[in-house]
């Protein structure tokens, strides 16, 4: 049978089924916890009561099922604990992705917004808008989402320069978002960052591990592990069996057409 | 009410988008132009409200500082007229020379400086698997950096120790290929799963 003349229909049908079946047949396939996320934890977990979390949303709708679920495992984390929480986005689209993220998880009933968590929107100028922020969160978090100003909302009291942020979490599908970070708060001001993005990106940013970020949450897979570190399992722990399936396909295709290669190469030797 | 409906408006636009896995049709040709219109839509709203917040008020407030970048930015239109083009280079070269300054002061350190730190690890002292870690790390790092020296030919041993860097760039080439498949079929997931228990409700 020569693949190179197989209709890839055929193939998007049988990745549809392969990533289909699992979904609706969960295997329970194990998911083991990764250093990073255990890491990540264990430092939210341990992080003094008052403590302010700068968690910045930077991930459109697309990443739902990536970064997404590492970002709303995370925020349910922060939730759960006596700390302060304030969030912004650099990206328009990640707006949606707050207001998405807030009506999935679950909010405490002793958890009020202005007081125990904040939301300033979009906030333009990626690194320039980073660098004022770390001077001075006033002067750049001037109202908040719904227009409160700053000087209104009670939380906002004491936080005012880079210095009052315990952590900084930020979830994207960007480099330049976790770049800006270690340039205008990690490397000046020794702020610890962890850093929660799509897969694609894991590679490039790995090597920033463990010596400029706290932590690397890769995409859906370190996301599910957080689900499960905050005994809460989600879309994420349910995605991986499906991931595992549609991993295993790829993989033999790749084989196949390694494989098809070679035969044609040596027919093409033999027949010179 | 609306929470369904908006759930079978996303369901519709998912089957439309996925028929092209079958064929390019007009189907999937509406789902991408409603999306690249609601965008833009959304992205003008929002860049307005920036404006707005950022700028408007306060400067209606008082803070006539932002008389300043407000000129900077009304600069930028010029560029629609032939005549006063030249005008935006100003605004320009403002954002381009902020930029740069931010990043560089600390670019060396962050990027440059720490890197190197990071790849400084230690091959004794340490449990035997992190020394073979740490000691393929160093390897590949410095065989890389030496595959970018171009002033020498690669012959002899020098050839052997840049043939290593680049079968390290390779390893990186394919675990980001590799990343990136993982993160397309998430993304495919994602979507079958909102189709499956969202849309049709089915249980998993």
């Amino acid at each position: 049978m020569n693949f190179k003349r197989l209709d890839r229909r055929y193939l998007h049908l049988l990745l549809i089924a392969v990533t289909v079946f699992p979904l609706l047949k969960p295997m329970g396939l194990p998911i083991s916890i990764g250093v990073h996320s255990r890491t990540l934890y264990d430092y939210i977990q341990h992080l003094p009561p008052g403590s302010v979390v700068l968690n910045v949303f930077d991930w459109g709708p697309a990443q739902i099922p990536d970064a997404g679920v590492g970002a709303m495992a995370i925020t349910q984390h922060l939730l759960s604990l006596p700390v302060k929480i304030v969030a912004f986005s650099q990206e328009v689209s990640a707006v949606m992705m707050y207001e998405y993220t807030m009506s999935r998880i679950k909010i405490p009933p002793d958890k009020k917004y202005g007081t125990d968590f904040v939301y300033f929107g979009f906030i333009a100028g990626l690194e320039t808008a980073l660098a004022a922020i770390a001077k001075d969160v006033h002067a750049t978090f001037v109202k908040d989402y719904y227009g409160t100003p700053v000087e209104q909302i009670p939380m906002m009291d004491k936080i005012r320069t880079v210095k009052d942020f315990a952590l900084v979490v930020e979830t994207t599908n960007t480099g330049t978002h976790v770049d800006g970070f270690l340039r205008q708060w990690k490397s000046p001001y020794g702020t610890p960052i962890a850093i929660n993005i799509g897969a694609v990106m894991v590679p490039t940013y790995l090597p920033y591990y463990p010596g400029q970020v706290l932590a690397v949450i890769a995409g859906a897979r370190g996301g599910s592990e957080y689900e499960l570190l905050i005994k809460q399992p989600g879309p994420g722990v349910a995605s991986l069996d499906a991931v595992s399936t549609s991993h295993l396909l790829v993989i033999i295709f790749i084989a196949i057409g390694n494989i098809q290669y070679f035969i044609e190469k040596r027919k093409r030797r033999e027949e010179r | 009410m609306a929470d369904a409906s908006l759930v079978w408006l996303s369901a519709i636009f998912t089957i439309m988008v996925l028929s092209f896995l079958y064929k390019e049709n007009p189907f999937y040709r509406f789902a991408e132009y409603t999306v690249i219109g609601a965008a833009t839509g959304y992205w003008t709203v929002m860049a307005a409200k920036n404006i707005v917040d950022a700028g408007i008020t306060p400067l209606v407030a008082g803070s006539y500082v932002l008389l300043i970048p407000a000129i900077f930015s009304v600069l930028m239109f010029s560029r629609y007229t032939k005549r006063y083009a030249w005008l935006s280079r100003y605004s320009v070269a403002l954002m381009v020379g902020i930029g740069i300054g931010l990043s560089v002061r600390t670019y060396i350190h962050a990027q440059f400086t720490e890197q190197i730190v990071a790849t400084m690890l230690p091959v004794v002292g340490v449990p035997w698997y992190t020394a073979i870690n740490n000691l393929i790390s160093i390897i590949i790092v410095v065989s890389t950096v030496l595959f970018f020296i171009f002033t020498r030919e690669p012959k002899g041993g020098f050839k052997v120790i840049t043939q290593i860097g680049r079968i390290g760039m390779m390893f990186f080439f394919g675990a980001t290929f590799g990343t990136t498949v993982t993160t397309r079929m998430i993304y495919l997931i994602g979507r079958l799963q909102f189709l499956l228990f969202e849309w049709l409700k089915l249980s998993g």
